[in-house]
């Protein structure tokens, strides 16, 4: 259920979107989503399928660009970028890690239909 | 003609702003308020009876997060201690427009310290903030001290870890030497209060820390 939420609150924001620029059907939503957030886009997309029936949305595709988890050390000031989380630095060993990107989750844009051929 | 419109919002911006409202609320009602996460059975409800036995003079309110069903509101409200059920219909952790629903429950009167039991889990009550002050998580002895590797995350936004049933130490194995190793890799410089709700064994440590972020709180 974890990503029931956040399914909706997508919905609730594209639906918004196209209101605004009055647009009829949206075909494509891209999402941004980074690792470290947890969420699971097949399970976006479950609950998107039921969410969004009888809606502009219905036939939209999801599109998740997934944003790599990003890490700086403060001891030796290099950046790493990584599929896994970590908790030390690969050069230098040092424990006082930041993250720099993987919290990301955003929707970034909307394709529409403008009517025309 | 497909056309591409940019729209760059932010999916828990939402959660983000009834956050922040309910922070804002509960500080006019002058309270502390503790977000208490874990996995099911680790104590989160015994955590919260002690802490209202130790904490006699204090107002205290209890906001019960569950996915079915009143039988922990009805343990905490037996100490006289109100408490506010919330039920999330299958949902996997409390958001903040839950809590902010429970704070239309709560009257005007000052409050010293809200505790927020959210549903037992390790991942999902991660990503949502409620408007808390800290985040507390507990971890018990049976559940094994590999857990922090397992679950990274919920380890990394706490403010506090509270190891409990540690009376349980024998018999779960639970290798500390070992657990300690985990936590300085995951996050070493989290606070930990080992605690036995059954005993007793540790509560004030626990107690003093909630009297300290309080005191913090009221400069």
């Amino acid at each position: 259920m974890h990503e029931y939420g956040v399914t909706e609150r997508i919905i609730e924001i594209v639906l918004d979107k196209i209101k605004e620029i009055d647009a009829p059907e949206v075909k494509k939503i891209n999402i941004v989503l980074g690792k470290l957030t947890s969420f699971v886009p097949e399970s976006i997309e479950h609950y998107f399928g039921f969410l969004s029936k009888n809606t502009p949305l219905e036939k939209a595709e999801l599109k998740f660009i997934a944003k790599d988890m990003v890490f700086h050390c403060e001891d030796c000031k290099e950046d790493f970028n990584e599929d896994d989380m970590i908790f030390s630095c690969p050069k230098c060993n040092g424990e006082n890690i930041q993250i720099i990107s993987g919290n990301e989750f955003f929707i970034e844009s909307i394709e529409v239909n403008d009517g025309k051929d | 003609m497909m056309e591409k419109i940019e729209v760059m919002q932010d999916v828990l911006s939402a959660n983000e702003y009834i956050a922040q409202e309910n922070r804002k609320h509960f500080k006019k009602k002058g309270a502390l308020v503790i977000n208490i996460m874990s996995s099911p059975g680790s104590g989160k409800t015994s955590l919260i009876i002690e802490t209202i036995k130790r904490l006699k003079d204090w107002k205290i309110v209890v906001i019960e997060g569950d996915v079915e069903g009143d039988v922990d509101a009805k343990k905490i409200e037996e100490t006289g201690i109100p408490a506010i059920q919330i039920n999330t219909s299958g949902a996997c952790h409390l958001d903040a427009r839950m809590i902010h629903k429970a704070l239309q429950k709560m009257n005007d009167e000052k409050v010293d310290l809200v505790l927020i039991e959210n549903v037992g889990n390790l991942i999902c009550p991660t990503s949502y903030n409620l408007g808390e002050d800290y985040k507390v998580v507990i971890l018990s002895l049976p559940e094994g001290e590999d857990k922090p590797l397992k679950y990274p995350r919920i380890f990394q936004v706490a403010d506090l870890l509270v190891l409990n049933k540690i009376d349980m130490e024998g018999p779960a194995d639970f290798n500390f030497k070992n657990f300690n190793k985990i936590i300085n890799k995951v996050n070493p410089k989290l606070e930990m209060a080992p605690v036995s709700c059954k005993s007793g064994k540790g509560m004030d440590k626990w107690i003093d820390w909630i009297k300290g972020v309080h005191a913090k709180d009221q400069d």
